[in-house]
C-alpha cells in the first residue's frame, strides 16, 4: 500500500516537473532560461526540433509568423482558384464567398494553431495524444509525409515548371533550355528543397525576402490586368458564364486550403506567445485570401483567362510576373516539403534534413518526367485528392480533444497541461477514438453532401468525442498498449 | 557570437538611426512619385513606400514597448532592416516595366532612393546577423 502511495506521489511529482517544463518553468516556478527548459525536455537529435517542443529562446515573432503563413498561402493555384469562381459568379457573389470562406479557415486555423503555441509541438508530435504513437506515426505519413511532401510538392513543382516556361516565352519570345519546362521543374523543386532543408529558419528568411515582393507584383500586376480588360465599373457590373451557388463557392475556398488550417502547428510551434500563431494564421488568411481569390476571379469576369502572371507579360510587367510565379510557387512548395518532412521525422528515426533532400530530390525527379510527358499529373492529383480527404478530420479530432475532451470531461483546465511531452512520457501505441473518428470522417464526408471539407472536420470532431465518450462511460478501453518517449523525443 | 555587451554596442547606431532612415527614405520615395506623369505610375509607388514608411513608424512604437534588451531590441532593428530591404527590392522590380514606367529624371530618383532602402536594409541585416542575432526573429 506505501509503495503503491509512493508510487503515485512519485508519478504525480514527475506530470507536475513535465507541466512546469512546457510552461517553460523550474521547479520553483520561474521563468526558465530557454535552452534549460528545452535541454530537460529532449535532445533535438533530428534537428529543427522534429520531435521535440521549440525551445523558448528560439520562439519567433508574430510578424514573423505572420510572412511565413503568408508565404504558404501566397501562390499561384490559388489566384486560379479565384479565377475558377469568376466562371461562375459576378464580382458581389465572389466577395462574399471568398469572404465567408476565409473566415471559416480563419477560426479552424486559429483554433490548431493554437494549440501548436500551447504544446511547441508539431502537429505529428501533437497527434501522439489524440492517435497514440504508433497512430501518430500513421496518420502523419500518410496525409502529410506522403499527401504534402511527395505528392503535392511535385505536381506544384510541376506546375511552377509549366508556368514559368510559358511566362520565360511571353517576356523573351523564345523558351531558352534552362526554362524548358522538365528542366526547370528540377532545378526548381531544388531550389524549394534547399529552403526547405534548413527548416523553419530557411522557410522564414524567405518569406522575409518574397513575401513583399509578391505582395508588390500582384497588387501592380493585378491592377494593370484589370484595368486594361475594362476595371473595377465593369467588373462590378459583369455577368459570369455560368451559374454556382454560394455554398458551393464557400466549398471551394475552403476546401482549396483546409489542409493548411489543419496543419498550422508546424509553424505557430514557434509562437513566442500561445496564440501568436493563432492571430497570425487568422490575420493573413482572412485578410489576403480574398484579395488574391478576386484578383483571379474579376480578372476572368472581365476575359476569358485568369492568368494574372501572363497578363502581366503582355503589359511589360515581366519581372514582376517571374517573381509571382518564382516565389509564389517556391514559399508554398517548401512548406509542403517542411510539413511532408516533419510528419515523416515523426515516423522513421531519421535526420529531417536528410528525409527532406531524399523527398526533395524524388519530387523534382516527378516533376521534370511530368513535364517531360512521361506520364501525366492527373492520376496523381486523383489520388491525392482522395487522400487529402484524411487531412480535414484531423483538426476535428485535435480540436475535440484539446478543447472539449480534456478539458471538459477530463477536468484538465489548463491548456498547458492538456497535452505533455518530453523524455520518459507515456502514450498509448494507440488510441482507438482517434483512429475511429479520423477514418470515418475521412470516408464519410464526401457522401454527406454540403461542404465536403467542413463535414469532415465536424464528423472528426463528433465522432472523437461520440466515441470516447461512450467508451468512458461504458469503461471500454480505447487506449491500447504503452509507448514510451526516448531521451531524443522519439 | 558576440556576447551581449558586444551585441549591445553593435546595435547602438542601428537602435537610434535606421528606423529614422526608413522612414525618410520612404516619405522621400512618397514625394518623387508624386511627379510621375503617369497617374497609374504615382499611385504604385507611393503605395510601395508605405512600406518603409510604417515600417519606420512600427518600428518606434515597438522600440517603445520592448524590454531593452540586446535579444528583444535586435530582433526589432532585424525586421525593419528586412521592410527596407525587401521594399527597395520591390521598386528596382516594378521600375523597369513598361506598364508602370516613370520619366528619366523620376526614375533614377526613385532607383536612387531604392537603392538606398537596399543597401541600408542589407547592411543592417549583414551587421546584425554578425553579431550572432537571428536573421528570422
Amino acid at each position: 500500500m506505501v509503495t503503491v502511495t509512493v508510487a503515485r506521489q512519485h508519478t504525480k511529482s514527475a506530470n507536475e516537473r513535465r507541466t512546469r517544463r512546457n510552461r517553460g518553468e523550474d521547479e520553483e516556478g520561474e521563468e526558465l532560461s530557454t535552452s534549460r527548459a528545452s535541454n530537460s525536455a529532449a535532445i533535438d537529435a533530428f534537428g529543427d526540433y522534429a520531435v521535440t517542443q521549440v525551445p523558448k529562446d528560439q520562439l519567433k515573432s508574430p510578424f514573423g509568423l505572420f510572412l511565413v503563413f503568408t508565404g504558404v498561402l501566397v501562390c499561384i493555384a490559388v489566384i486560379w482558384g479565384g479565377g475558377s469562381l469568376g466562371n461562375s459568379l459576378s464580382f458581389k457573389g465572389m466577395a462574399v464567398a471568398t469572404v465567408v470562406g476565409s473566415l471559416i479557415l480563419g477560426v479552424i486555423g486559429f483554433l490548431t494553431a493554437a494549440i501548436g503555441g500551447y504544446t511547441r509541438a508539431s502537429t505529428y508530435v501533437i497527434l501522439r495524444h489524440p492517435f497514440g504513437r504508433i497512430g501518430s506515426m500513421f496518420a502523419g505519413a500518410a496525409v502529410s509525409g506522403i499527401a504534402c511532401g511527395i505528392g503535392w510538392f511535385f505536381i506544384q513543382s510541376w506546375l511552377f515548371a509549366t508556368v514559368l516556361q510559358t511566362i520565360v516565352g511571353e517576356v523573351l519570345g523564345h523558351v531558352p533550355f534552362w526554362a524548358s519546362a522538365p528542366v526547370a521543374a528540377f532545378w526548381g523543386a531544388m531550389l524549394m528543397t534547399i529552403s526547405a532543408a534548413y527548416g523553419y529558419k530557411g522557410i522564414a528568411f524567405l518569406s522575409y525576402l518574397a513575401v513583399p515582393l509578391f505582395l508588390i507584383a500582384l497588387g501592380g500586376g493585378s491592377y494593370a490586368a484589370i484595368t486594361e480588360a475594362g476595371g473595377f465599373g465593369a467588373a462590378l457590373k459583369a455577368q459570369p458564364a455560368g451559374t454556382m451557388t454560394l455554398s458551393a463557392a464557400v466549398t471551394a475556398v475552403v476546401g482549396m486550403y483546409v489542409a493548411g488550417a489543419t496543419i498550422t502547428p508546424d509553424i505557430s510551434r514557434y509562437s513566442e506567445k500561445p496564440k501568436d500563431g493563432a492571430w497570425a494564421w487568422f490575420w493573413q488568411v482572412v485578410l489576403l485570401q480574398p484579395v488574391l481569390m478576386l484578383a483571379g476571379g474579376t480578372l476572368t469576369l472581365l476575359t476569358p483567362a485568369s492568368d494574372v502572371a501572363k497578363a502581366m507579360a503582355h503589359l511589360g510587367i515581366g519581372l514582376g510576373a517571374l517573381v509571382l510565379i518564382v516565389f509564389g510557387q517556391w514559399t508554398t512548395n517548401d512548406n509542403n516539403l517542411y510539413n511532408g518532412a516533419l510528419a515523416f521525422a515523426n515516423t522513421f528515426r531519421a535526420k529531417k534534413v536528410r528525409v527532406t533532400i531524399t523527398m526533395g530530390f524524388i519530387g523534382a525527379i516527378l516533376a521534370s518526367m511530368t513535364a517531360a510527358g512521361v506520364f501525366g499529373a492527373d492520376p496523381f492529383i486523383a489520388f491525392l485528392t482522395q487522400l487529402g480527404r484524411f487531412l480535414p478530420p484531423i483538426a476535428g479530432v485535435l480540436i475535440a480533444d484539446f478543447y472539449v475532451y480534456r478539458p471538459l470531461l477530463k477536468g484538465v483546465s489548463d491548456p498547458y497541461q492538456r497535452y505533455t511531452f518530453g523524455p520518459g512520457t507515456e502514450y498509448a501505441r494507440y488510441n482507438a477514438a482517434g483512429i475511429v473518428a479520423w477514418i470515418v470522417a475521412g470516408w464519410l464526408s464526401p457522401h454527406l453532401g454540403g461542404i465536403t471539407a467542413l463535414n469532415s472536420i465536424f464528423l472528426g470532431f463528433a465522432v472523437y468525442l461520440g466515441v470516447a465518450v461512450v467508451a468512458d462511460i461504458l469503461k471500454v478501453p480505447m487506449r491500447f498498449g504503452t509507448y514510451t518517449e526516448s531521451s531524443d523525443g522519439f | 557570437m558576440t556576447d551581449q555587451t558586444g551585441q549591445a554596442e553593435g546595435l547602438k547606431w542601428f537602435r537610434s538611426n535606421l528606423h529614422v532612415w526608413a522612414f525618410l527614405l520612404g516619405a522621400f520615395a512618397v514625394v518623387i512619385a508624386q511627379f510621375a506623369d503617369k497617374p497609374r505610375s504615382a499611385g504604385l509607388y507611393s503605395i510601395i513606400a508605405l512600406g518603409p514608411v510604417l515600417g519606420g513608424l512600427v518600428t518606434l512604437v515597438r522600440y517603445r514597448r520592448s524590454d531593452g534588451t540586446p535579444r528583444s531590441i535586435g530582433k526589432i532593428v532585424v525586421e525593419c532592416g528586412w521592410v527596407c530591404f525587401s521594399f527597395g527590392l520591390g521598386y528596382l522590380m516594378m521600375l523597369p516595366s513598361r506598364y508602370y514606367a516613370v520619366q528619366g529624371g523620376v526614375a533614377a530618383l526613385l532607383i536612387l532612393d531604392a537603392v538606398a532602402l537596399v543597401a541600408v536594409g542589407g547592411y543592417t541585416l549583414y551587421k546584425l546577423g554578425r553579431l550572432g542575432l537571428s536573421l528570422t526573429p
